[in-house]
């Protein structure tokens, strides 16, 4: 049984996992701790929400945990917050996964982290700033400034598109 | 945004191979583990209910080996007396003048204390030689009944035994003064060495000008002997 849940829910994971961790090494080991965590504890799921929901939490929350232990985030006065906060983006969207994925991965650890939790995840910038231990503003920050370097990321990859396509 | 969100929420990467085996084998050490310390568990369970049931074992050899000896402390009473003296009664039995014989059979007694009090019992049998006090005491022994000597003869084996004297308190004796006490009653049946002992010490102390003490008893009994076997 165990098994079959691994073979069920690990590409799923390990892409979480990479998402957050960066590189597959490090990935491995969440993949890994993160199962081995879901099945000491399958007693626990009580079935409020769905199956794989509560797995991807697990992975999530051993993700940050690991995060946590590399990275200390500091906090950034509301002024700075405001400026960056007002930027618009959705660059991403035109994107094909994979590349949206190396993008995330050129990301430094506090940028990935807040962009995963909040967008890819769903979590709120109250909710970000409980489990990271720091500042709702700080959450919002770190955010503006994952989207500014994103979009900076896009644009290069699309100039340097068509220069190759004006060089052909 | 929602574009993003989807596709990257769903978005699968096959895992490294072994992954699988890594977990399985961590799996199967947590597993050996659990089974360990329930095993250590029901050791401890087993090794606490074996030692409660020894701790219970060696209370019961202990209490009830001791108590045999807490009963040969009691006093032994008369069975002339009809009634059971109660602690209270007890004292009242001490200090009155009745003539009720109790014996008691202490289990440990100081030789000394013991040799006092027999110095005290011969001191009260220094008017053997008048013959009154004498007879008041063998008649103190002779009221109680038949069962008080089977008592005191049953009681032979402890060195000392206690008797309640003429005034009431108590006299301990050496069993040897029991059996003598004993032969003088000529309700049971006599015991020849004894009482021929007494009545020749009771002749000599009679024709005898020395007052007699516990110390010079025996001595003069003696030096009477030598004196006539010279005549």
């Amino acid at each position: 049984m165990q098994e079959l849940l691994y073979h069920r829910f690990s590409p799923k994971m390990y892409s979480v996992c990479l998402r957050y961790s960066g590189n597959q090494e490090d990935a491995r080991d969440l993949l890994q701790e993160g199962f081995i965590k879901i099945f000491k504890n399958l007693s626990k799921y009580r079935g409020d929400g769905s199956f794989e929901g509560w797995i991807r939490r697990i992975f999530v929350n051993t993700s940050i945990e690991h995060f946590r232990k590399k990275v200390h985030l500091q906090n950034v006065s509301e002024s700075q917050e405001a400026i960056i906060e007002d930027k618009e983006w959705n660059v991403l969207d035109n994107l094909a996964e994979k590349d949206i994925m190396k993008m995330i991965h050129e990301l430094s650890p506090g940028y990935k982290a807040v962009f995963n939790m909040h967008v890819i995840e769903g979590y709120s910038h109250k909710e970000i700033s409980d489990i990271l231990g720091i500042n709702e503003g700080t959450s919002k920050s770190q955010l503006a400034r994952a989207k500014m370097v994103l979009k900076k990321m896009v644009v290069d990859r699309l100039n340097k598109t068509s220069n190759d396509a004006v060089n052909l | 945004m929602d574009d993003v969100k989807n596709k990257m929420y769903n978005y699968e990467t096959t895992p490294p191979s072994g992954v699988w085996e890594s977990i399985a084998s961590q799996l199967d050490v947590k597993e050996a583990k659990v089974i360990a310390i329930n095993n250590n568990r029901s050791k401890q369970f087993y090794f606490m209910a074996a030692a409660s049931v020894a701790i219970i074992i060696f209370c019961v050899i202990f209490f009830t080996t001791r108590s045999p000896k807490a009963v040969k402390e009691e006093p032994v009473y008369s069975t002339s007396t009809s009634e059971q003296i109660s602690n209270d009664q007890k004292n009242e039995a001490e200090t009155s003048q009745d003539e009720n014989v109790r014996i008691t059979v202490p289990v440990e007694e100081k030789k000394d204390e013991t040799n006092k009090d027999n110095d005290e019992l011969l001191a009260k049998n220094n008017t053997i030689k008048g013959g009154g006090n004498e007879k008041i005491k063998i008649e103190d022994f002779k009221k109680s009944d038949s069962t008080d000597t089977k008592l005191i003869a049953s009681n032979l084996d402890p060195r000392y035994i206690t008797i309640e004297g003429l005034q009431g308190q108590p006299v301990k004796v050496s069993s040897k003064m029991a059996t003598l006490i004993d032969s003088s009653d000529e309700s049971v049946p006599p015991k020849p060495i004894w009482n021929k002992k007494i009545n020749e010490w009771r002749e000599i102390m009679k024709g005898n000008t020395l007052a007699p003490t516990p110390g010079n008893f025996l001595d003069i009994i003696e030096l009477t002997r030598t004196l006539r076997e010279r005549k």
